[in-house]
């Protein structure tokens, strides 16, 4: 019988090999706390260039939170306090010199719901542009064409550019957003349950354009969805009570996972 | 994993439908290993009552193969199974395969039976009696194996179905002299001899049973 390890101590979590040469973002002994509650613990991480890693786990399992240290997202939450170290490409993020609008320029974020602003298709995607100072409408013509391309979406909308982001579908919306995000050429993208909201046809579509968009950017992805996770992802790291428990190759942690809790997560089991 | 694992999901209609296809699969056994008993009765006494009804009864076989089939399509169709649900899944689907072929020898030896190709078979009636107890023997060992998910069984298989070819071989030797001598009887002789080869592939069936039930307990081959 194979040998399945029953522990729940965090520093044994199974990990993943990266190569330093290929890592986008490294995760060290990072604490989080929300006032006295201890939402991450100890995690230890290291998330590769390009490819998709996602993070599954039960609700507030802390996946969510751990994605939004990526950007500093939890700068914004009252008694957020967070200690260890998160390097972007090298950078600390959490050193206080760290440009914030930079980070989050180069580390992109979509969320559950769709949240185009209440402007034209063309005004959402250039947004990002437009606050960065380009003034030169043919270089934000084709940046708009190319970003909405990648995004699948295109052809959808090209007829359209003027008219409001909010005449589109919720799937349509959703793509809007995650080329609004890419107009401004992050190298990570992170995905926060970006197909929850959505039909199983707007979700299929969603993940093939993550599929597209997985050789050009590094896509994290937070999912409660597991065969979606299986669907798209290259790693899958599996988070229980904060705490990290398995991180590995998506094909090997789907068939022949190492940790107990994670085959019973995966396979609908109580511990 | 214990059965007492697959009992463990959160859903309980997922546990049911995953037992029932565990057992499933031991009735198939079952009914396998009955057909292979009166496919032996039947060579080693001529008795071509009892082969058609081997024949006959093939049809439950197919029709149980399926049914294991149509529940784990339906499984796997519904819950998209992971991990060690996944692997007994993947594991039902080899065996049952395995347990039909062993079926099919069964219903070839009876065919052989009833179109009286044994006629001569009482010079060898001993010897094809020694070597078909052991392939009972092996088979039910093997299906014991897969009720208790017993990773240990397959070495004693092995020794076992070791024994199987040993007296395959010698089955063959003296069948081969026989033809030897009797050049007319080769066509004959021959057919007994497709039956002993039908019989000796039984063991290596059973010996791949055994690899499938390591392969859902450890995630891979030994």
């Amino acid at each position: 019988m194979r040998e399945v390890e029953e522990s729940f101590d965090t520093t044994a979590a199974e990990q993943l090999e990266v190569a330093n040469s290929d890592v986008a973002v490294v995760i060290e002994s990072l604490n989080l706390f929300y006032g006295d509650k201890q939402v991450l613990k100890d995690i230890n991480l290291k998330v590769p260039k390009r490819g998709v890693t996602a993070f599954i786990g039960p609700s507030g399992c802390g996946k969510s939170t751990l994605l939004r240290c990526f950007n500093r997202m939890n700068d914004l939450v009252d008694d957020c306090f967070i200690e260890g170290r998160i390097e972007v490409f090298g950078h600390n993020v959490m050193s206080r010199k760290t440009d914030i609008n930079h980070l989050r320029q180069q580390v992109g974020m979509v969320f559950q719901r769709p949240n185009p602003f209440p402007k034209s298709i063309f005004e959402n995607v250039v947004f990002g542009l437009r606050l960065r100072g380009v003034k030169n409408q043919r270089v934000l013509n084709d940046e708009a064409e190319h970003a909405l391309r990648l995004a699948g979406l295109w052809g959808e909308v090209k007829d359209h550019l003027d008219e409001s982001a909010l005449t589109l579908s919720l799937g349509q919306q959703q793509r809007l957003v995650i080329a609004r995000a890419i107009a401004v050429k992050p190298s990570i993208l992170l995905l926060d349950e970006p197909t929850s909201a959505l039909d199983p046809i707007s979700t299929l579509t969603i993940e093939e354009l993550i599929n597209t968009l997985k050789s050009e950017f590094t896509i994290v992805i937070v999912t409660h969805n597991m065969q979606q996770a299986a669907r798209v992802s290259d790693r899958t790291a599996f988070m229980n009570m904060g705490a990290l428990v398995e991180y590995g190759d998506t094909n090997t942690l789907f068939t022949i996972p190492k940790k107990k809790e994670t085959e019973d997560y995966i396979t609908g089991r109580y511990g | 994993m214990s059965e007492f694992n697959i009992r463990k999901h959160i859903s309980a209609q997922y546990n049911q439908d995953l037992e029932n296809a565990r057992h499933q699969v031991l009735r198939l056994g079952g009914l396998v290993e009955q057909q292979l008993g009166h496919a032996l009765t039947a060579i080693i006494s001529g008795d071509k009552v009892m082969a058609s009804g081997v024949i006959e009864r093939h049809q439950n076989v197919r029709e149980a193969e399926l049914s294991v089939e149509h529940d784990c399509t339906r499984i796997i169709a519904k819950r998209q199974p992971t991990a060690s649900d996944l692997r007994l899944l993947l594991t039902i689907f080899k065996t049952i395969t395995d347990l039909a072929r062993i079926g099919n020898e069964a219903r070839r030896i009876a065919i052989a039976v009833t179109e009286n190709k044994h006629s001569f078979v009482r010079h060898f009636a001993s010897s094809i009696e020694s070597l078909g107890e052991r392939v009972q023997l092996i088979l039910r060992d093997t299906l014991d194996a897969f009720a208790r998910l017993d990773l240990d069984a397959g070495a004693s298989i092995a020794k076992q179905d070791k024994k199987i070819d040993k007296k395959y071989q010698s089955l063959i030797q003296q069948l081969t002299e026989h033809m030897m001598a009797n050049p007319k009887k080769i066509p004959q002789t021959m057919d007994v001899m497709w039956s002993v080869r039908s019989l000796e592939r039984i063991g290596d069936r059973c010996q791949n049973i055994c690899d499938y039930v390591v392969y859902f307990a450890e995630g891979s081959n030994r």
